[in-house]
C-alpha cells in the first residue's frame, strides 16, 4: 500500500503525534522527551500561540529564543501545529542582529526557552514594543482546549536568515508546501521508521537543522541533539547513542578525519549518511565510508531558498570508476520534483556542458524573502524546459556545470563573493562592511582562508594603515557584538597598501596568494 | 627514539607550560587566558575552536609521541586542562 501523500507539515506529524506514545522524540543530555510529552506540550503551546496570533494579528509565526534543548524542539512542534512558521534565534548571536531578526520577521509572540532565560535579557532591551513573550507551559491542562487552524501549502514554515551581501541579514521565506514536498521525498528515498535515531548537529538558525527535525518527527523517530562537547567527539556520539540517520556539513566529516577517528568500521549503527553545505571531497567520503560499512552515503546540495536541499549523488564503490573535478563530489540530480538548468549571464538556459549559473526550479523554491526587492532580483518565474509548464524558478549565484560524461551537475564556485564558513553562508560583503564602519574607512578587505579540500576554515581581514584609527581590540568587539562567531576574522592584518589590481579594485586574489605563502604574521585576538 | 616526535617523560608542570605555550600562541580569546586553571574546559571558555582543537591534539601527539583515543574515550578527558595534561602523562608513548 503507498504512504499517503500529506499536503502540510501538521499531517507530516499527525501520525507520531497522536495515540499517546511512549517512544523517545527528543533525546538531550538533560532529559528525553517521549512523543505523548511532545504531543502534550506543543498542543498546549500552540494554542496560546495561536490565541496569541487572533488577538495580536500580525504573521502567525513563533519567534523561538532556545538552544538545542527538548523545550525548543518542542515550540517548534507547536509553531506548525498552530497552523503557523516558526523564526529561530540563537542565544549565541549577538543581541543586535536577534532583534534585527524579530524586527524584520514581523514577530509578535516570542518563547524563551527556560535555560535562556538569562542570556535573554541583553535581548530583551533591544526588542520592539508590542512583542508577547512565553514559555513553557506549567501545567499543559491548564491550557484552554480547542481546535487548532489548519495551515496550507502557501503557509510560512519558517523564516531563517542568511548573510546578506548589503549588510543586513535576509530573512528566507519557506513554506509548510515546500518543506512537505522536501520530507516526503527524503521519506521516500531512505524509507525513515520510527526506529530511526537521528544526529541533529545544526543550531537551529541553519536550515540543515529542518532535516532531522522535521523527518524525525514525520516518520516517529527520535532526535538527539547535539551537546556541545559532543561536536568535538562525533564518532562517540554516534555510537553511544546508536545512531542510525547521520547528517551534516563535510567539515565535521573531516575534523573526524584529522584526528584519525574515522577507523574502518567504527560507525556501524550508521545505515545513512548524508552530508550537505559545502564540497565533500573524494579523500573524505572514502574515509567517512569505511567508517560506516553498511550506510548508503549521499551529498546532498541546496541552498536554504531551495529547502535544504534539492539534488543528490550517491557516493559507492562504482563512484571511482571516475575522476571527480578537483577531487570533489558531484552535486548530482535533482530529487524527484526539483529541475535544475544552467544559465549564461543574460539569463538564457544553456545546453548540457556548458557553465554557468545553476537554476533551481520546482517544489522546493521558497515563497522568497523578507524584503521583496531582494526577491525580485534572484526569484523568477519561466517555462520549464523539461515540462513545459511555467514554474517559479531561483538563481543560485553558483557557477555550475552539467558533466555529460558522468551524466551529473558539478559545482564550480561562487559568482559573487559568498562563502561558506562550516557550512553556513558569508557575504564578504557584509562582514567587511561592519569592519568598514568600525574602522572608519572604506579600505578593508576580507577574504576566506585558510581553504582545505575546496572549503574555507575561516575569515582573514586586512586594513589599509591609517592615522588615529581605532585599535584592533575595537574593531574585535565591533564583529563579535554584529555577528555571528562564524563570521568574524580569525585574524586582521594592517598593510601599509592594499594590493590592486589591473582594474584598479582590491587584489583579493593576490592577497589569498600571499596568505597561502604565510607571508603575514597572524596577528591573534 | 621515537619517530613520531620528541618524546620525553615531561611532568605535569611541564606539559602544562607547553599547552598554554600553544594556548596563547593559536586562541581567539585571549582574555579568557587570564583565569584557566585545571578545572577550565578549553572549548566552552571559547579558548580552542575545533580547528584550533585539532592543531592541540596534532601538537601534543607529535611532542609526547602519544596517540589520543578519542573515540572510545569521553571528550571531557580531552577538553578540560587538568584531564589533558593527565592523558599526556598517562598515555605511554607508542
Amino acid at each position: 500500500m503507498n504512504p499517503p501523500i500529506e499536503s502540510s507539515i501538521q499531517e507530516l506529524f499527525a501520525a507520531a503525534l497522536s495515540g499517546g506514545r511512549a517512544s523517545p522524540a527528543v533525546v538531550t543530555r538533560e532529559r528525553t522527551l517521549t512523543y505523548a510529552e511532545l504531543a502534550s506540550i506543543a498542543s498546549a503551546l500552540a494554542r496560546q500561540f495561536t490565541a496569541l496570533c487572533d488577538v495580536l494579528g500580525g504573521p502567525r509565526l513563533l519567534g523561538i529564543y532556545g538552544g538545542q534543548t527538548a523545550d525548543t524542539y518542542a515550540a517548534i512542534a507547536a509553531a506548525i501545529l498552530g497552523g503557523g512558521g516558526y523564526v529561530p534565534l540563537n542565544p549565541d548571536f549577538p543581541p543586535d542582529r536577534s532583534a534585527f531578526m524579530v524586527a524584520d520577521s514581523g514577530l509578535r509572540v516570542l518563547f524563551v526557552a527556560d535555560a535562556e532565560q538569562e542570556s535573554f535579557r541583553r535581548l530583551q532591551l533591544l526588542l520592539p514594543p508590542g512583542l508577547t513573550i512565553i514559555g513553557m507551559p506549567r501545567d499543559s491542562a491548564a491550557v484552554a482546549p480547542g481546535a487548532l487552524p489548519k495551515a496550507d501549502a502557501q503557509t510560512i514554515a519558517y523564516i531563517l536568515y542568511t548573510s546578506g551581501s548589503t549588510g543586513r541579514p535576509k530573512g528566507v521565506r519557506v513554506s509548510h508546501g515546500n518543506v512537505t514536498h522536501y520530507v516526503r521525498e527524503l521519506r521516500a528515498e531512505y524509507q525513515f521508521t520510527s526506529a530511526d535515531r537521528f544526529s541533529q548537529l545544526s543550531d537551529l538558525t541553519f536550515d540543515f537543522s529542518v532535516l532531522g527535525i522535521f523527518c524525525a518527527f514525520a516518520c516517529g523517530g527520535a532526535l538527539f541533539p547535539f551537546g556541545k562537547s559532543d561536536k568535538f567527539s562525533p564518532v562517540r556520539y554516534v555510537r553511544s547513542n546508536a545512531l542510525t540517520i547521520w547528517y551534516s556539513v563535510p567539515s565535521l566529516a573531516v575534523y573526524a578525519q584529522e584526528l584519525n577517528m574515522l577507523k574502518p568500521g567504527s560507525m556501524p549503527s550508521l545505515r545513512v549518511s548524508i552530508f550537505c553545505g559545502e564540497a565533500l571531497t573524494v579523500r573524505t567520503a572514502d574515509a567517512w565510508q569505511r567508517a560506516t560499512p553498511t550506510a548508503c552515503l549521499d551529498n546532498h546540495y541546496g541552498p536554504t531558498e531551495a529547502t535544504v536541499s534539492c539534488a543528490w549523488f550517491r557516493w559507492n564503490a562504482a563512484s571511482h570508476q571516475h575522476e571527480y573535478r578537483n577531487g570533489i563530489v558531484p552535486i548530482g540530480l535533482p530529487m524527484p520534483g526539483t529541475t535544475l538548468a544552467v544559465a549564461d549571464p543574460q539569463g538564457n538556459f544553456v545546453p548540457p556542458g556548458t557553465e554557468g549559473e545553476l537554476c533551481i526550479g520546482g517544489a522546493q523554491v521558497c515563497l522568497g524573502y523578507t524584503d521583496e526587492l531582494r526577491t525580485r532580483a534572484v526569484f523568477f518565474t519561466r517555462e520549464n524546459p523539461a515540462t513545459h509548464q511555467r514554474e517559479r524558478w531561483y538563481k543560485t549565484g553558483d557557477r555550475a556545470v552539467y558533466n555529460t560524461a558522468l551524466a551529473t551537475y558539478e559545482y564550480l564556485g561562487r559568482l559573487d563573493s559568498q562563502v561558506k564558513i562550516q557550512g553556513y553562508r558569508v557575504e564578504l560583503g557584509e562582514v567587511e562592511s561592519v569592519i568598514r564602519k568600525a574602522y572608519g574607512s572604506d579600505s578593508v578587505v576580507v577574504i576566506p582562508h585558510p581553504i582545505e579540500g575546496g572549503a574555507a576554515k575561516g575569515l582573514v581581514a586586512f586594513l589599509e594603515v591609517r592615522p588615529n584609527s581605532p585599535s584592533l581590540e575595537v574593531i574585535v568587539a565591533a564583529c563579535h557584538a554584529q555577528m555571528p562567531h562564524y563570521m568574524c576574522p580569525a585574524a586582521f592584518h594592517f598593510l601599509n597598501q592594499i594590493p590592486l589590481n589591473s582594474n584598479g579594485k582590491f587584489d583579493r586574489r593576490e592577497l589569498a596568494r600571499r596568505c597561502e605563502e604565510h607571508e603575514f604574521e597572524r596577528n591573534s585576538h | 627514539m621515537n619517530l613520531l616526535g620528541d618524546v620525553k617523560n615531561m611532568n605535569s608542570s611541564e606539559i602544562r607550560t607547553e599547552i598554554i605555550q600553544f594556548l596563547k600562541q593559536n586562541t581567539k580569546n585571549a582574555a579568557a587566558l587570564t583565569a584557566v586553571t585545571d578545572q577550565t574546559n578549553l572549548i566552552e571558555s571559547g579558548l580552542l575552536d575545533s580547528i584550533d582543537f585539532i592543531g592541540l591534539v596534532s601538537h601534543l601527539e607529535m611532542k609526547f609521541g602519544v596517540e589520543f583515543d578519542l573515540v572510545e574515550q569521553p571528550i571531557e578527558d580531552f577538553v578540560v586542562l587538568g584531564s589533558l595534561i593527565r592523558q599526556v602523562e598517562g598515555i605511554q608513548p607508542c
